[in-house]
């Protein structure tokens, strides 16, 4: 009881907050502002044989003058620019189907659709490598089928590239999909009533009610779709490693390669930080594109 | 940063002192040992028990098997030390390795295995990353390893920082029963041209293709041929010679292959593996380790493959190369240098240690004392009773050295890249070669050979 | 009239099913496949034309994957080790959220922007950093510093404030007019109404934690304490891979999950964005 007392002096309306907040500022403060200024502060150093020097912004303007990283930088824009929407029409269009009323054992589709989203990384390795192979895999195979020549998945730029876009889009897609079920199930029936007495279809529908109100749902998912398209590093890494030729090296997998395989921590460094700028950049561009309901 | 890491090279270095003064005893009780040459058995077997502790070993697979296999036998020379193996996947070692080296030594084993091309990359990195072998006695042994390796293991004052394990003498293994259909005398196969020959026959006959590669990602063949012609990456000197005279004869031969329609284009290792066991390829040129994979993953094919030496260039050229090894460093933050150079030392230079390795998990040694024991005359049933081991020993003997250095891997990764351009993209091979050498360049300020 | 409209039902269902159910086999098949693989022997997922059938192989790939990295234990270890992340950084996330949705207080944009600016920070670029810490602390090789550099899970805190902002202001300042503290607040009022989120938010963070990789393989030297990715990772080496281990692990880490999305999928569709569609 006499805690009790105590705590209600220090715990006011006006300083709750900052009790709320601590655990979380805190965690955030010591596990990942402190290493972000650390590797920030890496980005503006040069090192031989173990020994660093400050470098100014020598690695940046290495960064501007690499031939590789604009590629890794096209690579990357490629991928979103086409992975992006055609990911969330699916995602949308299924969603608005498992919405029917007509459909039952909805449990069922949801989980089946969730399920690429919660695949451990190796096991999707092993297995789109296994499907995917130009010779032997199952995609070839059933294109073989319908009399279909085989295609280089992983072997060909052009191909490569699409290989990667539909390995993201069936991990990704249920996830997304069940995000837009999350908003159609907050859209009120009232509209469409009162759309069905105007006689509009259900296509007009789709466009005139379902689309409109789902404008937020959007603005999240093409958030979240672009940062981790931005920051593409697994499937790259493990479907084709960046080939052929580096038709499919992106900004992360560029990263990583200067880090973990050449030991450059100061330029892998500085590429995150580049990374970090367009990313932020391109976050604020569709909160204003879209228009922020948000503050 | 600055304050944290100057602490921590504080703490390190310290830890390093330390390390060295250890170091240092151990190793005038080693010279003295060595002084005493003909090494009274008593003076050995006392400085044995003094070594005592625990030590972590990291490997992977099947070498942390075969690690495994030999601790017993090391626990009877050296009863007061335990080793842990840990088995670690491959990347993920090198992962870990790297994250701990950069961190100053945390979180590291006693001992950790690592491959032979990738030696140099770490020594230049983390130069204080590595126990000295040398300072141990190391030296002593130099003589019982082919050169080519015992040089790899070296940093740049002439100091052993790795202990020689396996090598990969290379060969073609090939599919008998598709020879025998082609009507092809595998022995006939002298030179490249021989092979693109062969492989058009068999080709006909049984619509099977020659070698597989996974273009745009694994350059091994290339590499190979570089090793049979004399180059690599880069020259004795560390300049940069991937666009070598040699080198673009060794891609335009394989362009030739592709040409030719003999290459099957495989996605990683196991695309590689289906292209062999579903008899897609005729014929796989790799390293020895390759038999392990074919016995592993095709059991049922018992019989059916057999091996010989890589084709040479021209009529009496050289036909020996090596793919791939690996080695054993201790780490310079152990606790227990002694210990850990201990099991090092055993387990490298120890015959009956790395001839169960090979029998067992066909971890090939590098150690030619070993090459006299009776398994290399052995005819191996499931390889045609052929006798391939004594075929690889041969390969091994007479590989010629390959200077990998500290910019190996973006070597490796820009070779790849040509050699996808002049594959797959049909690019002139001077070019695709000049254009890596030209990246390399740009990215490491060695000079060009060429 | 009746039964042209009944046909159009019908027709429409069956298109529903036929289009759902191409999705379904698509993103399932797979998994399908995986288990095919872990019933089979190794060499046996190269086989051509593919095998689609079950083998018998189940009983003798558990087997092995249990000798060689002891999967009864890997898989507690990724449980508990799971659970406890997703019990701390749903609390957290929750309490957060809820100050930055319900009160006003200095500092809160900034704080709450520099938060979302983390998620944008590739992950590799922190590691060398985040380990050099933890050694530093001396907790490598310890459960702890796998579960806390991610706590303060920025997603999750943007999920609960989003959630968050459709509490009626009214019920909060009639909970304080009866006198209770905000933390009774918080713990009796908000975090019970907030059910569905906390259930989507949980989903979420368990799924991050279950999956994460580099982080617990770097930190996690000891084998005893590996989680399911790591272990399973440590099968894929160079010359040598049984699949059927390995396609036998990948479905035994499928399985939990899919249990625990089983279980909270109803609070989780509901709960996943509640705040944001409101206006």
């Amino acid at each position: 009881m006499a805690a009790n007392k105590r705590k209600r002096k220090i715990v006011t309306p006006k300083t709750a907050p900052y009790f709320f907040i601590a655990p979380a500022v805190l965690f955030f403060l010591v596990f990942t502002l402190w290493p972000v200024i650390q590797s920030l502060l890496l980005s503006f150093q040069t090192s031989t044989g173990g020994q660093s020097e400050f470098a100014g912004f020598d690695n940046y303007i290495r960064l501007f003058n690499d031939g590789l990283f604009y590629t890794a930088l096209f690579n990357t824009f490629t991928i979103l620019i086409i992975q992006v929407p055609i990911m969330l029409s699916i995602a949308v269009v299924l969603a608005v189907l498992m919405n029917s009323a007509l459909l039952k054992m909805r449990g069922f589709f949801r989980v089946a659709f969730f399920m690429p989203a919660i695949t451990a990384l190796v096991a999707y390795a092993i297995v789109f490598m296994i499907m995917l192979d130009e010779n032997f895999g199952l995609v070839n195979y059933a294109l073989s089928l319908v009399g279909i020549d085989p295609v280089a998945w992983l072997n060909d730029p052009f191909w490569a590239k699409v290989s990667l876009i539909i390995a993201i889009t069936w991990r990704w897609t249920g996830y997304n999909m069940v995000i837009f079920l999350a908003g159609l199930q907050n859209i009120s029936n009232d509209l469409y009533e009162a759309a069905s007495i105007d006689g509009a279809g259900k296509i007009r529908q789709f466009f005139s009610i379902t689309l409109p109100q789902l404008k937020p749902i959007f603005l999240f998912t093409a958030v979240l779709s672009t940062i981790g398209t931005l920051q593409l590093f697994d499937e790259p890494f493990i479907l084709t490693d960046g080939g052929p030729n580096n038709s499919t090296l992106t900004i992360s997998l560029y990263l990583y390669l200067n880090g973990f395989r050449y030991f450059d921590f100061n330029y892998a460094s500085a590429i995150a930080y580049v990374l970090v700028i367009i990313i932020a950049l391109f976050s604020y561009v569709q909160m204003k594109v879209v228009g922020d309901d948000d503050d | 940063m600055k304050i944290w890491k100057m602490t921590l090279t504080g703490a390190l270095s310290i830890g390093l002192l330390a390390a060295c003064g250890g170091g240092n005893d151990d190793a005038d009780t080693n010279e003295g040992g060595g002084n005493n040459a003909d090494g009274n058995a008593e003076n050995s077997e006392a400085e044995a028990s003094e070594v005592s502790g625990e030590i972590t070993v990291w490997g992977w697979n099947v070498a942390a098997a075969s690690m495994e296999l030999a601790v017993e036998q090391f626990q009877e020379e050296y009863p007061d030390v335990d080793v842990v193996v840990e088995d670690i996947g491959r990347e993920d070692l090198y992962d870990r390795l790297t994250v701990g080296l950069a961190s100053g030594g945390s979180g590291l084993p006693d001992v950790t295995m690592i491959e032979t091309d990738r030696l140099d990359n770490y020594f230049a990195e983390f130069p204080d990353g590595f126990v000295n072998l040398s300072e141990y006695g190391f030296d002593e042994y130099e003589g019982e390893f082919p050169e080519a390796k015992a040089e790899a293991m070296k940093d740049a004052d002439g100091n052993f920082l790795a202990a020689p394990w396996d090598i990969g003498p290379a060969g073609v293994f090939y599919h008998v029963p598709h020879f025998e259909e082609a009507g092809v005398d595998p022995d006939s196969i002298e030179t490249w041209d021989d092979y693109i020959e062969a492989g058009e026959q068999i080709q006909e006959a049984t619509g099977a293709q020659m070698a597989p590669i996974d273009i745009s990602s694994d350059d091994a063949l290339f590499r190979m041929m570089m090793n049979q012609l004399g180059t690599y990456y880069f020259d004795e000197d560390g300049n940069i010679d991937i666009d070598s005279d040699e080198a673009q004869q060794a891609l335009a031969k394989i362009q030739e292959m592709r040409e030719a329609d003999l290459i099957a284009n495989v996605d990683g290792w196991d695309g590689t593996v289906t292209a062999t066991i579903n008899h897609q390829v005729a014929t796989v040129p790799f390293g020895v380790w390759y038999a392990g994979t074919i016995m592993d993953q095709a059991p049922e094919q018992e019989g059916e493959w057999d091996v010989f030496k890589l084709p040479a260039f021209d009529g009496d050229g050289n036909r020996d190369a090596n793919l791939g090894g690996s080695d054993l460093s201790v780490l310079s933050h152990t606790e227990n240098p002694d210990a850990a150079y201990a099991f090092v030392e055993y387990f490298t230079t120890d015959v009956d240690a790395q001839m169960v390795a090979l029998e067992e998990y066909g971890l090939f040694p590098s150690l030619t004392a070993a090459y006299d024991e009776p398994f290399f005359e052995e005819e191996d049933e499931f390889f045609n009773n052929s006798p391939i081991w004594s075929t690889f020993a041969e390969v091994a003997e007479g590989t010629l050295p390959a200077n990998y250095t500290s910019d190996y891997a973006r070597a490796l990764r820009y070779s790849a890249d040509a050699q996808a351009e002049a594959l797959l993209s049909g690019g002139e091979v001077q070019d695709a070669l000049g254009e890596a050498a030209g990246r390399i360049e740009n990215e490491t300020g060695r000079e060009r050979a060429n | 009239m009746t039964d042209k409209k009944k046909t159009s039902v019908i027709i429409r269902k069956i298109l529903l099913y036929i289009t759902l159910g191409i999705g379904v086999i698509l993103s399932i098949f797979p998994f399908y496949w995986m288990f095919i693989g872990a019933t089979n022997p190794s060499g046996a997922i190269f086989s051509v034309p593919p095998n689609l059938l079950p083998g018998d192989f189940l009983v003798e790939n558990f087997t092995n994957l249990n000798e060689n990295v002891g999967i009864i234990r890997v898989l507690m270890n990724s449980l508990i080790i799971a659970l406890t992340f997703t019990f701390f950084a749903v609390l957290i996330a929750a309490a957060a959220g809820f100050a930055f949705a319900k009160y006003q207080f200095k500092g809160r944009n900034a704080i709450f922007f520099t938060l979302l600016l983390a998620i944008m920070i590739p992950y590799h670029v922190t590691l060398i950093p985040l380990f050099q810490m933890m050694a530093d602390l001396g907790w490598l090789n310890t459960y702890r510093a796998v579960l806390l550099p991610n706590l303060a899970y920025p997603f999750a805190i943007f999920l609960m404030r989003q959630n968050m902002r459709s509490i009626p202001n009214s019920l909060l300042e009639a909970a304080r007019v009866d006198g209770a503290g905000e933390f009774k607040i918080f713990f009796q009022i908000v975090l019970p109404t907030m059910r569905p989120a906390l259930a989507a938010v949980a989903i979420f963070l368990f799924m991050f934690q279950w999956n994460n990789f580099l982080w617990p393989l770097v930190v996690l030297g000891d084998s005893d304490m590996y989680t399911l990715p790591v272990a399973l990772s440590s099968l894929v080496g160079m010359s040598r891979v049984d699949y059927g281990q390995i396609m036998m692990g990948t479905t035994l880490s499928v399985l939990p999950i899919m249990i625990f999305f089983l279980l909270l999928q109803r609070q989780f569709i509901s709960g996943i964005l509640g705040g944001s569609v409101k206006e």
